[in-house]
């Protein structure tokens, strides 16, 4: 059974000077349990609204949610303590501090001061964790949205853009501490524009656009559906080596140190000959595979999006 | 779950920096009051105290004996005894110099005012702050029960106010006590008026709990602390008297009215002949409830129909 389930969910928000827009707008989704599920779109594509949907913040316009087999919201209340969560920026007592705040979130669910104490270290933020919130970088208030969010021993997490205001070294840490809970079992749904990120994280994907699903499935099968095709050729002396290319009748282009070349692998022979013949050796020849920017780009352009 | 939701609303309530500024604003303002009355009061001569013992006894005499008003004319709902209770004190025979101990019923009265207005700042600031920081959005990740939520909030605010309340009257109570005893007079002050003392203190606590309650629901319907003062003092203060003026026959309704009475513990009539009321002080309390009843039953129903973005 999938942990979270969306069945054409739609949001439309009323503007105060009449019309509507539509956040979400008949989104179809399954997530199954286990592992980390990266759900991915432009600016306004919905996945806020879908987060918010799916915690029971926002009332759906249409459709149905489900989240851990419990209707949302009806069901939210019998299923919410196995559900930890950051939407957007997380929200906390500015004049608290973080281990204050965590213990007044703990005790709506029983968690005592000691799992307070683990999640503090767990995100790397004991050592601060007496400071007032207010006096926090958006990085550690990220943190501590993320202690949060693990506080209650989640099976489910879902996480709405967890690496914003991180750190290189805090976004590597984050990627780390989100593919060991997905490795522990429990699904962890986080929406991220950060692709890089997702890909390395992340086993399967959803892509949004409008409001809706333009691909879903697991990142390889994802990958494989973007158009890239081509092979990327590493020269001493790129310039001279299209030039030589070009001569042979390929038609290569200067991607910064690269060549990309718009043949497939069962061509490379023709690429290292043309270039031997001008006594130019190739340090590197490998096929162009397409990564998640780019399937993302190309999806999203079509949908009219990106940009 | 709902003990759980209570009690962490009780322990971020009484966290909270302005309930901590409160307290010591009135313990302030206590010790500036007690330290004022102390060094304007000098106790009675042993001749002036019997003196004014005379007088007083000589009046009371009078007056119960209809001396001073004919039964037929006495303020609705009074009694011969109440009036001359009311109108004939001890103090009264006294030089002005001397800070009585019956006189308390008044400091406290006077104070009601303040803690009515703290009481609708603080109970607007426990739900507004929440709705400024975002902070709702994060609680109900880990309750989703909106009227559960509004409940434990509404019973937090009016307990921590309520109790505040009568912390401060007490502590009041006690210092003038203190000045009474060794600066002034504590002559009069029997069980009765204690009794009576210990009414004053319940019923103006219970009406700063209201006021927490209304304070709460307007910031709950308007997302915002500022949302309820704007609404609170608007309607104390202008909106009030501006119904009095033009809906005189509406005064029985109107909330400061039955607050005041409530916190006077005195019937009277309210309201202008031919459509006067006489209001009870049960009455009172019961009106000056139903607001905060009313406004709450708004607030649970646009928090549970609202997005909470």
């Amino acid at each position: 059974m999938p942990v979270i389930e969306l069945e054409g969910l739609r949001k439309e928000y009323r503007r105060l000077r009449g019309g509507r827009t539509v956040a979400v707008d008949g989104l179809d989704l399954a997530v199954p349990e286990g592992g980390v599920f990266g759900f991915l779109g432009p600016n306004g594509a919905g996945k806020t609204t879908t987060i918010r949907c799916l915690l029971g913040l926002v009332a759906a316009s249409g459709g149905r949610a489900r989240l851990l087999g419990a209707e949302v919201p009806r069901g939210l209340p019998g299923v919410i303590r196995r559900v930890g969560s950051i939407v957007e920026t997380p929200a906390l007592f500015p004049r608290f501090s973080g281990r204050r705040n965590l213990q007044l979130l703990g005790r709506l669910q029983g968690v005592g001061p000691k799992a307070v104490q683990v999640v503090l270290e767990r995100v790397s933020l004991a050592e601060r964790a007496d400071d007032l919130v207010k006096n926090y970088s958006l990085g550690m208030r990220q943190r501590l949205g993320i202690a949060a969010a693990l506080l209650k021993d989640p099976s489910v997490l879902i996480l709405d853009e967890p690496a914003n205001g991180l750190d290189p070294a805090g976004i590597v840490e984050v990627r780390e501490l989100l593919r060991g809970l997905g490795a522990e079992g429990r699904t962890v749904f986080v929406s991220s524009h950060i692709l890089s990120e997702v890909q390395q994280m992340a086993d399967r994907v959803a892509i949004l656009a409008r409001g809706r699903c333009v691909r879903a499935g697991a990142v390889a099968d994802v990958l494989a559906s973007g158009r890239a095709e081509g092979m990327l050729v590493r020269i001493d002396d790129p310039e001279a080596g299209r030039r030589a290319l070009a001569d042979a009748g390929i038609d290569a282009t200067l991607d910064r140190d690269l060549l990309r070349v718009p043949l497939g692998a069962p061509d490379a022979a023709r690429i290292t000959r043309a270039l031997a013949e001008r006594g130019l050796y190739l340090t590197e020849l490998r096929p162009e595979e397409a990564d998640l920017e780019t399937v993302f780009l190309e999806l999203t352009r079509d949908e009219g999006l990106a940009g | 779950m709902m003990a759980a939701l209570l009690s962490t609303e009780l322990l971020r309530v009484s966290s909270r920096r302005l309930v901590r500024m409160a307290v010591l604003a009135a313990l302030l303002g206590i010790a500036v009051t007690g330290v004022l009355v102390a060094a304007h009061s000098h106790g009675p001569s042993a001749q002036q105290l019997a003196a004014a013992r005379d007088a007083y006894r000589g009046n009371l005499r009078q007056c119960l004996s209809g001396g001073f008003i004919p039964e037929d004319q006495l303020p609705t709902g009074q009694t011969l005894e109440e009036f001359c209770a009311q109108n004939v004190q001890l103090e009264f025979y006294l030089p002005g110099t001397s800070f009585s101990l019956v006189n308390l019923k008044g400091a406290l009265s006077g104070t009601a005012v303040l803690l009515v207005l703290g009481g609708l700042l603080l109970g607007g600031s426990l739900a507004g702050a929440e709705w400024n920081a975002g902070t709702m959005a994060t609680l109900l990740t880990w309750e989703p029960g909106r009227l559960r939520v509004l409940l434990a909030k509404a019973i937090a605010a009016a307990a921590v106010v309520m109790l505040l309340a009568i912390g401060a009257e007490t502590v009041l109570s006690l210092v003038l006590w203190l000045v009474a005893a060794t600066r002034g007079m504590t002559q009069g002050a029997d069980g009765k008026w204690l009794l009576g003392v210990v009414g004053l203190v319940l019923r103006v606590s219970a009406s700063a709990g209201i006021a927490s309650l209304i304070g709460l629901a307007v910031a709950m319907i308007g997302r915002s602390t500022v949302a309820a003062v704007a609404v609170g003092f608007a309607y104390l203060g202008p909106l009030e008297g501006l119904i009095r003026g033009l809906r005189p026959s509406w005064q029985p309704w109107l909330l400061g009215d039955n607050v005041a009475l409530f916190v006077n513990g005195r019937s009277q009539p309210l309201g202008v002949y031919p459509h006067e009321i006489v209001r009870t002080v049960t009455a009172a309390g019961l009106v000056a409830s139903a607001y905060a009843v009313v406004l709450l039953a708004f607030a649970a129903l646009s928090f549970r129909s609202r997005d909470v973005t």
